[in-house]
């Protein structure tokens, strides 16, 4: 006769050393603050969408009243990954280039390759996030909220 | 245990002997009134070392002189404004896996630009907003800290439609004391065991010698009130006045605020067992 309390549960639960994509991106966000000597304050703030779980990276200026700013944001299924890119940081285009992001439908190449497919595994979203903190939009922003915010 | 220290800069730009005394007395949260150091000057000089940073927390209602600012080693989030106002901030203080409090920084109007019974007036409505805010919280674990610009024997101090600060634990544990069939809630003020000249401490945090007939000299202003429900979260060393920033004194040789180097205030430091 079965016992009542029996243990259905398999030994090994296949629970894993997984790093989430909101640990990948706090630990980001930490760093930002150690290397401006926390004039800029990166914060990662998480909210969800139906079965979709967001994460925006918020860079936050505390010195003008805790301005925020926010440098990217990215989602993904309770599965983790692949993590889908929302917003990345914006390019400045030159002035007689029209402002196609506005017309409906309207994506570039490379956010309509990240998009469909996603960033499917822990090294691909760490690969995507130091092109990202690298790339010349980041560097402006933190250049100019930095300037602004040391009274320069 | 959570280390305070608060300090009236009298606009100085003393942001090397606060980051002294931020490493040296392992400070967790700065409260820094009439502090017109930038804030990134402030937060570069407390950042120098290699240990967790200090963070900015923002007072919304900062004026460019007259202002409070806080800078702390948790996130501003941990610190979030209740109430704020040019001369008065309201924190809500929620650190993980500690009980929560109040933090009501405070720089009251100087007695240069305000009488006695001014102060008295004033009194009774920062008393009531702290109430309001522990209304708000849904509890009084409240600590009151700053320039309070009297002394702990002040009406505004002592009141009980002050501040309602009483010298005495074992008054303060009664928790609260009806007059005239209303009930008011106590604060306990440890600063009146720093009075006097014991220890080779000074006997004040503030000192000002006037011609008048009465001149204490040495004042009190710089003070630390505790709810009831937080007198058992202060040590028993109780609140320390500070006068040394690593090897520098903040005293002349006369033993007064040295103000060619610090400010003419003393710092205070008080730590929490939260």
């Amino acid at each position: 006769m079965p016992e009542l309390n029996e243990d259905l549960w398999p030994s090994d639960l296949g629970i894993v050393s997984i790093v989430t994509p909101a640990a990948i991106l706090r630990a980001q966000a930490t760093l930002l603050g150690e290397k401006t000597k926390g004039i800029l304050e990166g914060a990662v703030e998480t909210s969800s969408v139906g079965d979709q779980i967001r994460h925006r990276f918020v860079i936050r200026v505390p010195a003008l009243g805790n301005y925020r700013y926010p440098l990217f944001s990215v989602h993904h299924a309770v599965d983790l990954y692949p993590v889908f890119i929302d917003e990345e940081p914006a390019t400045p285009r030159p002035a007689l280039m029209p402002d196609l992001s506005s017309v409906p439908g309207f994506t570039s190449l490379g956010d309509r390759l990240d998009r469909a497919s996603g960033l499917k595994s822990e090294p691909a979203l760490r690969d995507w996030l130091r092109q990202t903190l690298a790339s010349d939009e980041t560097k402006r922003i933190i250049a100019n909220l930095y300037a602004q915010a040391s009274g320069q | 245990m959570i280390t305070f220290l608060c300090w009236n800069l009298n606009r100085r730009p003393l942001q090397h002997l606060i980051a002294e005394l931020a490493s040296s007395r392992d400070v967790d949260l700065l409260i820094l009134l009439e502090c017109a150091i930038p804030v990134a000057d402030l937060l570069g000089a407390l950042n120098q070392g290699t240990g967790p940073i200090f963070h900015y927390a923002p007072n919304r209602a900062e004026a460019p002189e007259e202002s409070i600012k806080i800078f702390t080693r948790f996130t501003s989030e941990f610190v979030a404004y209740f109430e704020y106002g040019a001369r008065h901030t309201i924190r809500h203080l929620r650190l993980p896996l500690r009980e929560d409090i109040l933090l009501a920084a405070l720089h009251l109007p100087s007695k240069l630009h305000s009488s006695d019974s001014s102060q008295v007036l004033a009194c009774s409505q920062w008393a009531a907003a702290i109430a309001l805010a522990e209304r708000r919280a849904g509890h009084t674990r409240t600590v009151v800290v700053g320039d309070l610009n009297m002394n702990p024997f002040e009406a505004g101090v002592v009141g009980a439609g002050g501040f309602h600060a009483t010298m005495a634990r074992a008054e303060a544990l009664r928790g609260q004391r009806t007059v005239a069939g209303q009930q008011y809630p106590f604060f306990y003020n440890p600063m009146w065991g720093c009075f006097g000249e014991r220890g080779g401490t000074p006997p004040g945090t503030y000192f000002y010698d006037s011609s008048e007939h009465v001149s204490y000299y040495w004042n009190m202003f710089d003070q630390v009130l505790l709810r009831p429900s937080l007198m058992h979260r202060l040590p028993a060393e109780g609140v320390e006045i500070v006068t040394r920033a690593g090897a520098v004194s903040l005293l002349s040789p006369n033993g007064r605020p040295d103000r060619s180097v610090g400010s003419d205030h003393l710092p205070v430091l008080f730590g929490l067992e939260l």
